[in-house]
Order: C-alpha cells, then structure tokens, then sequence
C-alpha cells in the first residue's frame, strides 16, 4: 500500500511540474492554427479562420480539412516548447499565411505571441513577384473603394475565447470564476490595435493584445519564404500600403465546436450596390457587427484588406494594478505604441526561436552527416525531415472531456449483464495525433511510434504524454482496477464532431499493441549507454546528465505498477484457450464484408483466420506480448540497479518473473505458431485453405399475393446458372416467402465473399506484417534458422518486396488488394 | 414500389452503407506499404546487421536496398505533393489515404538518421 502511495506522490510532482512547463502551446491539432491553455475545465484558446477574395464567411478555413484541399500547410519548425512555424499555402482561395507561435520566457513579456504573416498566393509560392500580380495588385489599390466593399479581400479572424469544450456543464464551468471578455480598440482603428481581456479562475486577469499592420508588397514576402531574415528583400519604393478594415465581434455561451457557425449567423452582408450585387454578396461577405454583448466567452477581430498584412498579438497576465485602473480610461487606449511593442518582441523572439530550432535539431538528429543512395542528404531533404518531425510535434494536443466505454459490466448492481456504455470520468489527454486532417486525437498504438522520435527531442514531453496515457487507465470506476486503456480516446465536442456516434464507444474487452514499450526500451537502452559514457567535461554537464538521470528514475517509478498492470491485462484478457496462446478481441462482425476485421490489433482488414472464433490464435498478439514482458524485465532490472536493500530485491525479484514469463511464452510462440513445412509464424485457427473468393448480387424478388418485395444476395455461380436454364429450371435464385424474381440491383453494390469447402483449424497462411513479428520485436536470436524463410519472404517480389517499401501483405495473396466491401477507390482525389 | 401496375411494398433493403469511413471498406492493410512497420522492419535488419551470425551480410544489403526505397518514396512524394501520407502505393509508391499524415510517417526521420 504506502508502495501504491509512493507512486502516486511522483507521479503528481511529475505532473504539477509538466503543467507548467507545458501550460501553453499549439494544442489545438485539428485547426489551422490553435492555441490552448493546458487548464481545466476551462481554457483560454486562441486561433484563427480565414478566406480569400470572392470568398464569404461560409468558405472560411479553420479546421484542418482534406476537403479544403489546402496546397500545402503544416509546421516546417516546431520545438514543441517554445517555437513553431507554418506555412500555408491556400492556392484555391489565394491567400498565403506564415503562422509563428512563440512561448515567451517570463511574466513581463508575458505568455506567448503569434505572429500571422497574410499575402496573397501567387506571389509567395512562385519566390518572386509575379509582374502580372504586381499590377494586378496596384490595380486594386488604385481602386481604394471596391477594395472596401470586399470582393478582392482577404479576411483573417483572430478569435480569443474562454472555452468550456469537454466540460459537464458549459454554463458552470463558465460562470466558475471566469468573467466575460471585453475588447479596447482604438477607435478610429487607425493604428490597428486592440486589447481584448478576460479572466478565469487558473490563469487570473490575462489581456491579449493585439497590432495589425499592413505591408507593401514585396519586403516581408521575402523573409515569408526563406524563412530567414531579408536576404534579398529590395525596398521598393514606399507606396501607399492598401487600408486594413477591422470589426470585431463577440458572443457570449459560445462553444468554439460552433465558432464558424455563429460567425456565419453575424456577418453582415457588403455594403450593396444595386440590388443585383446584393444578390451577390450574400453569403459571401464576413464583415462583423462591432458588437460585444456582456459576458462573451468569445471574441473575433476580422482584419480584412486586399494587400499583404501582419497580425501580431501577445497573451500576457493582467497586473491587479492595471486591473484597479480600469478599462474607461483613456490613456489605457491601445495605440500604435503598443503595435510597435509588440512587433518589436516578436520580431527578437520568433527571430531567436527559429535559429535555435536550426542549431538544436541539426545537432539532435546530424543528418548532415548521412545520405542515401550513394550521396549526402539535399537541404530540401533535410528541410523535410524538419517539416515531418515539427508537424508531429506541433500536433501534439490537449483534451479533456469525457469518452464513451462499452462493456459488460456484470458486477454492476442490479445489472442484467449485458452490454452497456458509460461515459467515463471527465479525464485528460496530452498526446500527439496521426494526422491533424484525419485523425486529430489520440490512437494509442500510433502514440508508441511518435514517442519513439519524440523522446530524443523532449525526454519530459514523453514523459507527459506517457503519463497521461495511463491515467486514462483509470478512465472510470467499473474499469480502473482492469489494467485497460482506451484504444482511441475523442474529448470533448470538437473531437467528438468528427467520429460518427456508433464508433466512439471504447470497449472494455479490447486491447491494442502496447507499443509505448517500444518507446521505453528505446529509453532504457540510452540511458544505459550514457551512463556508460563518462566523459562528460564540464561541472554544469555533469549536473545536468544527473538531473535528468534523476527525473528519468522519477519517472520510472511513476510508471512501473501501471505498465506492469496493463501487460498483467493483456496477458488474462487476451488469453486463448491452449495455454500460452492469445487472441485479439472485438474481430467485427463477418456480414457483408469478405472477411471480419481486427481493429483491436491496428492492422484492421489484414486477413485472419477465415471463421473468427474462440480457438483463434494470433501471432502478432503473442509477440507484443512476450515484448511487454522483456521490457518489463529490464524495466525491474534498471530500477534494481538504483535501489538498496529490500526494494532492490524486490525489483529484482519482478525482474525475473518476467524474464521467466517471456521465456515461457518464447517457446509457446515456436511450438504455437511455428510452420516448418510453410516455413514461418504463422495466425492459427478454423480456417479454409481451398476456398475461394466469389461476388454476390443483389436481386429484388417479389410475393405475388402479398405485393411485397425485398432484395437479396445471390452468388454469381447461381445467377448464372439460373440464367442458362432460362430462369425456368431447377434454380431458383429468389426464398420462398419471396418466390418472384422482379430484377437485379445496381451492379455497384456487388459483394465479394470468401468461401471455403473445407474448414479446419490449422495455420493461417497469410504471409505479410502479421507473419514478421517475431522478426520486427527481435525476439529472433541472430543465428535462428527460422529467420531464412522471413528474410526470404522480404526479399522476394512476388510476396513482400515492392520498390517502394516492404507490403503490408504478400502479392501473391488471394486477399492482396481486395477491398473489405465496396467503396470507392482509396486513392485520394489530390 | 411499383409493378405491372400494381403497388407493392418494399419488405427491407439489404444494401448497407459506409458513414465512418468515406473510402468504404477498401483495402487498407492489404499491400500497401505502412511505415511504422516498415520502420521496425528496418530496425530489426540493423541489429542483424551488427550482430555476428549467419545472416549479416545479407542483411546489412537488404538494409540499404530497403532504407533507400523508403526514403525515395516518403522524400519524393514529399517534394511532389507537399505531404506525407498516410501509407504508400506498393505500385508505383504514390501517397495514399489521408495527409499530411505526420504520426508514424515521421519516423522518415529516424530512417534518415539511422537512429534506432
């Protein structure tokens, strides 16, 4: 018990400390550009929506969208802590963006700044000022009053809101030490600034204060696209910078899952000019209302104008001084002062920021010094690598909500025993996300993998998100002694908005690959090479190897029960009835697909034995398992290398349970799943070798009596067959109940199905992914013959290998390629 | 519904729908080439490759055949669609699904810095 106590005591300093150090970043994933306070239930989120010239309101951007089909965004730079920076290319609604976030050091300078670079498309992409744009350009400012009305603008709405997505009661968490924003603007709007100020109860009075400024054309465009100062940037001579319009709005009881909606709802249409412009307009325009009821949990600043411009803001802590001084006086009017501060910081910081990225990531991962193909690695090469790891990192996210969990829960009083879903605790998640577009929440097999590049960059970020992870362990009182965690974890409205009702529930009863262990293997194993190294020179390096061999040990402790109960999970759960053998749960339901998916163990449609059932057993399963167990292992040995008397026995002790468990489960994987004559491990189950995949029809058939139709499947082999006998023959292809054949369905809903003669258990031959796992956990000592037949399965091109990476499953498949039920094609249209 | 001029009433109808998935059913970890797998794949020649045995040198060659068909793969199709993807085509290695997909398709940079 005190040992449980003990845990808990390092896990919340870990945490208290995390909430600091990580109290502000972009975590908002799944917009364009959203930052969040890591608080709850309550946070202050900023961000943006935008859209271009002959585009409205209803056009805007601000959830990251396939559908938007953006030419290109993501972040190019982001350390995750400190810096980040996007670039947008919108080439369909003509408009570039370049989004900076920058994580400011202490109170005075205050919390953070961002920095929204706006221009128009072509000129940005193509690196040079396109002489027909220019003119273009000069052509719209000479224009001054149709530039107004709107058409030719782009629009940029910088929103602040107190949002309480995720919270139980939105009016409570709101009225729960929060006060309502307001907005200082400078009222003739001439030197673009405004102070927009709240309050909640975590972070206090806090003011964001915000300086539009426009450009001329051609200056800032250069910096925008290298990234890296002026170079090359020509003064042109100072023409008239077009006129910014800025409204502002502000609602009150606002949900940011709705923010675009309600926009819609207020903007006002363009001033009209004639009544067949008008016509036009509608829709289309985005201006704002300039009003700001009492108690706004939300304000917009739209910022519009037909040339290049910048937005700075900085969200900074209101002193109790300023807040005494109130709001009425006149000398607390934003002006262009307060522009100038603020452009002034911003340009010193993102500037520091973006060189320190360069110099830490070239020394974090010195790719300069590898190559492929013969060669060194291009800058465009090694800018990718930036672009992919700073789009993982930035992706990473904060939510909080609550998630459906379906189970049976038996125990429950007076409970019939069947399945029902719960909603969970409200609970949190800090993690990345597989693709901000797509999937912007949390997988938690996808989150091993992006800690396996994470950790070397943050090792404290890891440890977060690792922590976070296994809280939701703990996700409600029916499953926390379980040992389980959500596959896929969706809070609040925002994530829920994007996942159709019936596939939010969690299910109690499934797993997914513990590949997090992956991660902390890859942890174990550095720390045990640097602790090898002594040759760190200095005093302070010295010190800080040791702070942060302390905080690593910290942190193992933290996790050590939790891990160990999730693996104990996996390994009764998952059990299959010969001992040693283990099988997925939750294979989908077989109707109308070909084959029965296997969500649980993240390959979903790779196919398994033909008949799901009880005496399965999978090979992948029993691989991440017999893992989870070494690591385990070597987890208790690590921390029995730091521990004395009792407790390093007692870790030792757990060392060698595992140890022995994985050696057990080593030989069950050879005596299992092994195939000499196939040569290979191989799934093991009721299963048709001989069988084969045919296609079905749909056929409308009729009951004369009663006037009632209804549709039916009909092999093909049948159709044909009661065809040739020209329908009046033995065959019949309609039920009884249904005897009349009126006409076959759309060709497009033809089913294929997989059928076999003879059904048996025996080994599931389906060469692929699933067949290499003992192979890609290493759990293969080097010199094991039974690496031949793997290593010869990769190499060859009728099975694994293509020239463009190993394939999921052998070409040489009866399943290789064929779709589950019909769909349209998987490419994407762009 | 209507025949031969007669009203008959539809019973059910069978042909069901996709609402998750926009893509339907269709193939997803049936060849097409995944890179968190490929990753451990590459991780795993690596350490046969530094270890004495009966396989080193075949390994270590199909190691760099390997790492070099990713990386032209996952870099290229960055250069041409501005992405990377969620998995790649094992016929002709053009991005597939949805993107930018920077979860497990990151690990390009490990690949690039043979960190494993």
């Amino acid at each position: 018990m005190t040992w449980l106590i003990f845990n808990l005591y390092v896990w919340q300093v870990l945490t208290a400390q995390h909430n600091v150090t990580f109290l502000w970043g972009t975590y908002q994933p799944g917009q364009y550009f959203g930052v969040k306070s890591r608080t709850t239930p309550a946070t202050v989120a900023a961000g943006l929506l935008w859209h271009g010239p002959e585009h409205g309101i209803a056009d805007a951007r601000s959830e990251c969208r396939q559908e938007d089909r953006i030419k290109k965004y993501g972040w190019t730079q982001h350390d995750g802590r400190h810096y980040g920076r996007q670039v947008i290319n919108d080439a369909a609604q003509n408009v570039n963006l370049v989004t900076e976030y920058v994580r400011l050091r202490s109170e005075e300078e205050g919390y953070w700044g961002a920095r929204i670079l706006v221009h128009p498309d072509r000129q940005a992409t193509d690196g040079v000022v396109d002489r027909e744009v220019a003119t273009k350009g000069k052509k719209a400012q000479s224009k001054k009053s149709e530039g107004l009305s709107g058409k030719d603008q782009r629009a940029v709405f910088l929103y602040v809101a107190i949002d309480c997505d995720g919270a139980v009661s939105a009016s409570n968490c709101l009225e729960n030490g929060a006060e309502g924003l307001d907005i200082l603007i400078d009222r003739r709007k001439r030197s673009g600034a405004a102070f927009i100020r709240g309050k909640t109860s975590d972070l206090g009075d806090f003011t964001l204060e915000v300086g539009v400024t426009s450009l001329t054309a051609t200056v800032d465009i250069q910096r925008d696209i290298s990234g890296s100062g002026a170079d090359g940037a020509k003064d042109t001579p100072p023409d008239s910078p077009p006129a910014l319009s800025i409204t502002y709005w502000g609602g009150a009881n606002v949900l940011l899952a709705d923010l675009k909606a309600r926009l819609v709802g207020e903007a006002r249409p363009a001033p009209p000019k004639g009544n067949r412009q008008a016509q036009h307009n509608r829709g289309k325009s985005s201006v704002l209302p300039d009003e700001i009821p009492a108690n706004s949990n939300v304000v917009v600043l739209r910022v519009a104008s037909s040339g290049s411009f910048q937005i700075d803001a900085r969200l900074r802590p209101r002193t109790p001084q300023e807040r005494e001084k109130g709001g009425d006086d006149d000398d607390d009017e934003p002006g262009s002062e307060d522009v100038a501060e603020i452009e002034s910081l911003l340009d010193r910081t993102t500037r520091r920021g973006l060189e320190e990225f360069k110099e830490r990531f070239a020394s974090v991962f010195p790719l300069s010094q590898h190559g492929y193909r013969g060669r060194n690695f291009t800058s465009e090469e090694i800018e990718a690598a930036e672009a992919a790891f700073s789009n993982l990192i930035g992706g990473v996210g904060f939510f909080h909500g609550r998630t459906p969990i379906r189970g049976q829960f038996e125990w429950e009083e007076g409970g019939s025993g069947g399945t029902r879903v719960l909603d969970s605790f409200p609970t949190s998640l800090f993690s990345a996300v597989p693709s901000r577009s797509f999937f912007p929440r949390g997988f938690l097999w996808d989150e091993g993998f992006h800690q396996l590049i994470l950790h070397k960059w943050d090792s404290e970020l890891t440890y977060d998100v690792f922590l976070h992870w296994l809280s939701n362990m703990h996700a409600h009182e029916k499953c926390q002694d379980l040992g389980w965690i959500p596959r896929e974890i969706a809070l609040g409205e925002q994530a829920r908005r994007r996942i159709p009702a019936e596939f939010l529930p969690q299910d109690v009863a499934v797993a997914n690959p513990p590949s997090f262990l992956l991660t902390l293997e890859d942890m174990l194993t550095l720390s045990g090479a640097s602790a090898d190294q002594c040759e760190v020179k200095d005093e302070d390096g010295r010190r800080s190897q040791i702070s942060s061999m302390s905080r690593q040990s910290d942190f193992l402790e933290a996790i050590q029960d939790r891990l160990e109960r999730w693996v104990l999970w996996l390994l009764s759960s998952q059990r299959g009835e010969k001992l040693g053998s283990f099988r997925w749960r939750g294979r989908g339901d077989p109707k109308e697909k070909l084959m029965a998916t296997t969500f649980a163990s993240g390959l979903d449609d790779f196919p398994r034995a033909s008949e799901p059932g009880p005496e399965e057993r999978h090979v992948d399963l029993l691989c991440w398992i017999i893992k989870g167990c070494q690591i385990l292992s070597q987890l208790a040995f690590e921390r029995a290398a730091h521990s004395l008397g009792e407790a390093e026995k007692v870790q030792q002790k757990r060392g060698k349970k595992y140890a022995t468990v994985a050696e057990e489960l080593l030989g069950a994987l050879d005596d299992l799943h092994w195939n000499e004559t196939l040569g290979g491990y191989f799934d093991y189950g009721m299963h048709s070798e001989d069988g084969y995949i045919g296609e079905t029809y749909p056929v409308r058939c009729g009951n004369p009596t009663s006037k009632t139709v209804t549709n039916v499947r009909v092999e093909r082999s049948i159709l044909m067959q009661w065809d040739d006998e020209g329908g009046e023959g033995e065959t019949k292809i309609c039920p009884p109940d249904f005897p009349t054949p009126l006409g076959m369905l759309s060709q497009e809903a033809t089913l294929e199905y997989f059928r076999g003669p003879e059904i048996a258990a025996q080994h599931v031959p389906r060469r692929g992914y699933v067949t290499l796992f003992p192979l890609l956990l290493g759990l293969l000592p080097a010199d094991s013959h039974r690496i031949r037949p793997l290593l010869d399965s990769l190499k060859d091109p009728a099975q694994l290998w293509s020239p463009y990476g190993i394939r999921s499953l052998s070409a040489s498949d009866p399943f290789y390629h064929k779709e589950n039920a019909p769909g349209k094609s998987s490419r994407s249209a762009d | 519904m209507i025949v031969g001029g007669e009203v008959w009433m539809l019973n059910f109808f069978l042909i069901c729908c996709f609402p998750y998935c926009p893509l339907g059913d269709a193939p997803y970890w049936r060849g097409y080439v995944w890179i968190n797998a490929n990753y451990l794949i590459l991780r795993s020649l690596w350490h046969l490759t530094r270890t004495v045995g009966p396989y080193q040198s075949e390994a270590k060659e199909l190691y760099t055949r390997l790492r070099d068909a990713l990386l032209r793969t996952i870099l290229g199709q960055y250069q041409t669609t501005g992405y990377f993807w969620e998995q790649y085509s094992d016929v002709d290695g053009q991005g597939m699904r949805c993107h930018p997909f920077t979860g497990w398709t990151a690990l390009v940079l490990n690949i690039m810095a043979e960190d494993f």
